[in-house]
C-alpha cells in the first residue's frame, strides 16, 4: 500500500507540474492541443491523488502498522468508523485529504467553468495546477503519510487521540479543511481572468458560486466545531478564540466581505478591484491558516496536527502573496468600475460599510493573533492573547455588523429618499426600541445585552416586512399567501437566500448574547443522594458507574434533574447545596418538584495518552441549557460537579440548518427560463458589443435593478 | 430601486421630468452631505462607546462566586496549550482556582490576585494583556484599525460621489432607452418572467403613491 501511494504521489507530481507548465505555454504559443492535454491534467491529478487517499485509507482498515502513520493514529482495537477519520487526524494524513479535496474541487470547477471564460480557463488551471504541485511536494518530500516503520511491522498501533474519538470527527475537520482550501477555487477563477486579460465581468458569477459554495462549507465547518467543542471538552464554551479557531475564521470573514461586495459589481459594475483584492486576501489567509497549523510559532489547544513545517507553509504563503498581489498590481490599472456610488444611503455605500466592518474583524483577530510573536520579539517577554480580549474589541465590532445587516438591505441602489428611509425604516425600529423597552421593564439590567437585543429586533423585523410587502403585493396579484411567498423568494434567490442566512446570523447572535451576558454556574461537591439547586433545577446526585474499555477507564455519573418551585426552598442553601432532611429529599422528592430527566455525563482515562476527557450532561430547552460537568470523583464517594445555566445556548445550533437552508437557496439555479429576463438579454448584448467603449450602456447606466 | 421602479410604471408621461438631470444630482449630493458626515459620525461615535461600554466590570456587584468565574476566564492555565483556567481540567489549574477563591475569601481585589499570579507565572498567565506600558498598542490598535478603517470608508465614498457629480450627465438616460426599457419589462411580465420586481413595484405603489 505504501508503494502504491508513493508512486500516485509521484505521478500526481509530474502531471500537476506538466498541467501548469503546459497550459501556460499552450495559451502563450496558441497550441490548443496543449491547452486542452493540459487541463485534462487537472483530471488525472484528481484521480492519482484518489488514488493515493484510498492506498492510506485501506492502509488504515488493513491495520497496516509497517506504516508509520497508521500505527500512530490506529490500532486494533479502534471502533472501525473511527478508523476511517483517523485518516485525518494527524499531519500527514491531514495535508493528503486537502490535496485530495483540493484536487477534486479543482476537477469540478475546471469542468463547471462557464464557456465563455474558455479565455482564461487556462491560467486557472494553471493556478490551480501549481497549488496541487505545492501540496505533492510537501507530501512527497516533507510529510509522506506513507513513510514505513524500519525492521518489522508492530502489531498493535497506539491509537487515535481520545479527544477525537467524537462524531463530530466526522464532519468538523473535513468539512473545515476544504471549505480552507476550496477558497482557492474562486480565487483562480479570479486571477485566471486578471491574467488573461479578460477585465469584463465574466468571471464574476462563476467565482460568486464558488465563492458561496466554500464560504458555506468553511461556515458550516466552524459551527460544527463549536457544537463540538461546547458537547466535547467539558468546558461550556464553544468558541475560545484560539489562534486555530481564529484562522479558519478570518478567511471566512473575508469569504464574507467578498460574497457582499461581489453582488455589487454583479449589479452595479463596481468595486471590481476591490472584490480582487478580497479574494486575494482571503486566499493568502488560508495559507496562513495552513501555516500556523502546521508549526506556526503560536500556541494552540488544537495542536492535533502540530508539526515542522512551519518553513515550508510559510515559504508558499509569501509566494502566494508576492503572486496574488504582484497580478493585482500588475492589471490595477485595467480594473476601474465604470461607475461609482452616489449616495452614502444608498445599498452599495452600506455594502462598503459592511466589508470595512468584516474587514475590521479580520484585522483586530489577526492582531490578536500575530501580538504574542511580536511580544516575543520585541521585548522577550511572552504575553497571551485569548478570549478576554476578543470579546472586548470583537464584540463592539460584530455588533455594528448585525446592525448593518438590518439596515443595508432596506437602502435602495443608488440613493435613498427621506420619504422611502421613514417608510422602510418606521417598523423596523419600531420594534427594536419596544423591544429594548420590554426588556428593561421586565427588570433585565444587562444593558450591552439588551441593546444588542433590540438591534436583533430591527434587522429581524426589517427582513420579516421585506418579505411581507413582496408577499402581499404578489398576493394581491391572485397568488395564494403560501404560492405569494414561494414566487417571492424563487424570483430572486440570491437576495432572498441572503436573507434567510441573515435569520441564522440573528440566531446564533441570540445564542452569543444569552450565553455571554445571562450565564450562571455554580461549583457543588455531591454525596450520592444529596442535591444541589441551580436557577429553577435541582440535580441530585445518584450514584457513580465505573467503567472499564479497551483504550479507556470511564466513570460515570448518574443525576437525576428535577424543575423545582424555587420559591418552595429557603435562600438558606449557601452553597446551593439542599438540606435533605429539612426538605425531606430521602427517597421522594419535594412537592412541587417534576423530574425532568436524568443526566449521565462522564470522565474517560486513556492510560495510553494520560489524558483525561470529560463529556457533559446538557439538558436543552429553547430558552436555556442545563449544563453539567463532573470536574473530579473524589475517594469519598463524591463528585465535584460544575453546574452551569447556558441562557439560549441552542439557537447557536438552531442556527446550523437555517444557514444551511438559505446557503442552498441562494446557491439553487434558476430554471433556464426564468434565468435572464429580456432586459438582461439586451442588456448583455450591449455590454458584449460595448465592452471596450469608454462609455458603458446606457441601460447599465439607468439604475433600473435587473432582476436578480 | 422601488422608487425608480415605480416612476417608470406608474408615471410613464411625467417620467422625462422625474428623472434627474445632472444639476439635480449635484444639488442632491449637496443636501445629502451633511447627513452622510452625519451617519459617518454616528457609526464612529457609536463604535467607541461600545467598546468603552464593553469593558465595564462591576466588580463589587458581584458575587464572590460569579467574581472567581470571571476570574477563571481571565487566566491562562500554564501548561495547557491556550487554554483558561475556565476550560481546564489539568491539576494545576484545579489548585489555581482554588487559590482563586481562597483570595477571593481574604479579601484581595480583582487586580491583587492578578498581579499575584503574573507574579509567579509571568505576563502569560494573563488570558489579554495589562492595558499599560508596551502591551498599551495591542488595545490601541483596534480604534486605530477601526478609525482608519471608518477614514478610508468616508473618504472612498466622498471620491465616488465626486466624480458622480463629475460624470453626472453621463448617469442619465435617454428618452429612447426608457422607452425601450418599458417595452422589455411589459415583455417579461407578459411571459411571466419576471421576479422580483414585480414585488417591488407593487410595494412601491403602497409606499410611493402616485
Amino acid at each position: 500500500m505504501a508503494d502504491l501511494g508513493v508512486i500516485a504521489l509521484l505521478l500526481g507530481l509530474g502531471i500537476s507540474a506538466y498541467t501548469m507548465v503546459g497550459s501556460l505555454i499552450g495559451q502563450h504559443r496558441g497550441v490548443p492541443e496543449l491547452v486542452v492535454s493540459s487541463r485534462r491534467g487537472i483530471y488525472l491529478s484528481a484521480l492519482m491523488s484518489t488514488v493515493a487517499s484510498a492506498a492510506l485509507l485501506t492502509a488504515f482498515l488493513q491495520n497496516d502498522f509497517s506504516i508509520v502513520y497508521v500505527r500512530d493514529h490506529s490500532n486494533t482495537v479502534l471502533e472501525r468508523g473511527f478508523t476511517l477519520v483517523a485518516f485525518y487526524a494527524g499531519n500527514e494524513g491531514s495535508l493528503l485529504y486537502i490535496l485530495f479535496a483540493l484536487a477534486l474541487m479543482s476537477a469540478a470547477a475546471v469542468i463547471w467553468a462557464p464557456g465563455r471564460f474558455a479565455r482564461s480557463l487556462p491560467y486557472t488551471v494553471a493556478i490551480l495546477a501549481g497549488t496541487q504541485a505545492f501540496y505533492y511536494i510537501v507530501l512527497l518530500f516533507f510529510a509522506s503519510p506513507f513513510e514505513t516503520v524500519p525492521g518489522t511491522a508492530p502489531d498493535e498501533g497506539i491509537s487515535l487521540n481520545p479527544l477525537l474519538e467524537h462524531p463530530g470527527m466526522y464532519s468538523h475537520p473535513p468539512i473545515i479543511m476544504a471549505g480552507l482550501v476550496g477558497i482557492t477555487i474562486p480565487f483562480a477563477y479570479a486571477t485566471g481572468a486578471l491574467i488573461s486579460g479578460n477585465y469584463g465581468d465574466d468571471w464574476v458569477d462563476i467565482a460568486r458560486v464558488s465563492g458561496i459554495l466554500v464560504w458555506g462549507v468553511l461556515g458550516l465547518g466552524l459551527l460544527i466545531g463549536a457544537w463540538w467543542a461546547y458537547t466535547i471538552l467539558g468546558w461550556g464554551g464553544y468558541w475560545s478564540w484560539d489562534p486555530i479557531e481564529n484562522v479558519a475564521f478570518m478567511p471566512w470573514l473575508v469569504m464574507t466581505a467578498f460574497i457582499h461586495s461581489i453582488m455589487v459589481q454583479k449589479r452595479r459594475g463596481m468595486f471590481r478591484m476591490w472584490n480582487v483584492a478580497l479574494l486575494n486576501i482571503a486566499f493568502v489567509l488560508a495559507q496562513l491558516g495552513m501555516f500556523i497549523n502546521r508549526g506556526g510559532p503560536v500556541v494552540s489547544v488544537h495542536s492535533f496536527a502540530s508539526s515542522s513545517l512551519g518553513a515550508v507553509f510559510i515559504t508558499f504563503m509569501m509566494i502566494s502573496l508576492a503572486f496574488a498581489f504582484g497580478v493585482f498590481l500588475w492589471r490595477y490599472p485595467q480594473l476601474k468600475s465604470d461607475r461609482t456610488v452616489e449616495s452614502f444611503l444608498s445599498r452599495e455605500a452600506s455594502f462598503l460599510v459592511n466589508n470595512f466592518l468584516l474587514l475590521a474583524v479580520t484585522a483586530v483577530t489577526l492582531w490578536g493573533v500575530v501580538f504574542p510573536v511580536f511580544s516575543d520579539l520585541a521585548r522577550d517577554v511572552s504575553v497571551s492573547i485569548s478570549a478576554p480580549y476578543f470579546n472586548r474589541v470583537n464584540g463592539p465590532i460584530l455588533l455594528a455588523m448585525v446592525t448593518i445587516m438590518g439596515v443595508g438591505p432596506l437602502l435602495p441602489w443608488r440613493k435613498a429618499s427621506a420619504r422611502s428611509l421613514r417608510n422602510w425604516f418606521a417598523w423596523p425600529t419600531g420594534a427594536g426600541l419596544a423591544v429594548i423597552a420590554g426588556l428593561f421593564a421586565s427588570g433585565i439590567d444587562e444593558w450591552v445585552a439588551v441593546i444588542a437585543f433590540g438591534i436583533l429586533a430591527f434587522v429581524a423585523v426589517a427582513i420579516l416586512e421585506e418579505w411581507w410587502r413582496g408577499t402581499a403585493a404578489r398576493h394581491r396579484g391572485g397568488d395564494s399567501w403560501p404560492v405569494a411567498y414561494w414566487r417571492l423568494i424563487s424570483g430572486n434567490r440570491p437576495r432572498h437566500g441572503g436573507y434567510i442566512v441573515h435569520l441564522a446570523v440573528l440566531a446564533l447572535a441570540i445564542g452569543i448574547i444569552g450565553t455571554q451576558f445571562f450565564d450562571q454556574r455554580v461549583d457543588v461537591s455531591l454525596m450520592p443522594g444529596e442535591s444541589a439547586i441551580i436557577d429553577n433545577y435541582r440535580v441530585e446526585f445518584i450514584e457513580v458507574i465505573e467503567g472499564a474499555r479497551a483504550d479507556r477507564l470511564t466513570t460515570q455519573a448518574t443525576l437525576d434533574v428535577f424543575q423545582i418551585n424555587r420559591s418552595e426552598y429557603d435562600a438558606d442553601s449557601g452553597g446551593y447545596l439542599v438540606d435533605a432532611n429539612k426538605y425531606n429529599l430521602n427517597g421522594g422528592s419535594y412537592p412541587g418538584d417534576r423530574h425532568i430527566g436524568t443526566l449521565e455525563p462522564w470522565q474517560g482515562f486513556y492510560p495510553a495518552f494520560n489524558q483525561v476527557s470529560v463529556r457533559s450532561g446538557i439538558r436543552s430547552t429553547l430558552l436555556e441549557d442545563l449544563y453539567l460537568i463532573p470536574s473530579n470523583f473524589n475517594a469519598d464517594g463524591s463528585v465535584a460537579l460544575r453546574m452551569s445555566i447556558n441562557p439560549l445556548a441552542v439557537w447557536l445550533w438552531i442556527s446550523g440548518p437555517i444557514f444551511l437552508l438559505g446557503t442552498a437557496v441562494a446557491l439553487w439555479p434558476a430554471p433556464a427560463i426564468e434565468r435572464s429576463t429580456a432586459r438582461d438579454r439586451i442588456r448583455n448584448k450591449q455590454r458584449l458589443v460595448a465592452t471596450d467603449s469608454p462609455e458603458a450602456p446606457a441601460f447599465q447606466q439607468s439604475g433600473v435593478a435587473p432582476t436578480e | 430601486m422601488w422608487l425608480n421602479r415605480s416612476k417608470i410604471a406608474l408615471d410613464p408621461l411625467a417620467r422625462g421630468s422625474n428623472w434627474p438631470t445632472s444639476r439635480a444630482i449635484q444639488m442632491n449630493l449637496a443636501s445629502n452631505r451633511l447627513s452622510a458626515s452625519r451617519i459617518a459620525a454616528s457609526i464612529f461615535i457609536g463604535l467607541c462607546l461600545l467598546f468603552a461600554l464593553s469593558g465595564c466590570v462591576r466588580e463589587d456587584d458581584l458575587t464572590p462566586d460569579q467574581r472567581a468565574f470571571a476570574l477563571d476566564r481571565e487566566l491562562m492555565c500554564p501548561v495547557c496549550d491556550g487554554q483558561t483556567l475556565d476550560q481546564s481540567h489539568a491539576q494545576i489549574a484545579e489548585d489555581m482556582k482554588l487559590i482563586v477563591r481562597e483570595k477571593i475569601a481574604e479579601g484581595d481585589s480583582n487586580q491583587e490576585i492578578r498581579d499575584y499570579f503574573v507574579a509567579r507565572y509571568g505576563e502569560i498567565v494573563l488570558a489579554a494583556p495589562e492595558a499599560s506600558g508596551f502591551n498599551l498598542i495591542v488595545w490601541l490598535m483596534p480604534a486605530v484599525i477601526a478609525g482608519g478603517g471608518a477614514l478610508a470608508v468616508v473618504w472612498v465614498l466622498k471620491n465616488m460621489r465626486r466624480q458622480a457629480a463629475a460624470a453626472g450627465g453621463s448617469q442619465d438616460v435617454t428618452l429612447a432607452d426608457r422607452q425601450l426599457e418599458k417595452y422589455l419589462e411589459q415583455v417579461d411580465r407578459d411571459t411571466g418572467v419576471d421576479g422580483d420586481s414585480l414585488a417591488n413595484r407593487g410595494s412601491s405603489s403602497e409606499s410611493e403613491p402616485g
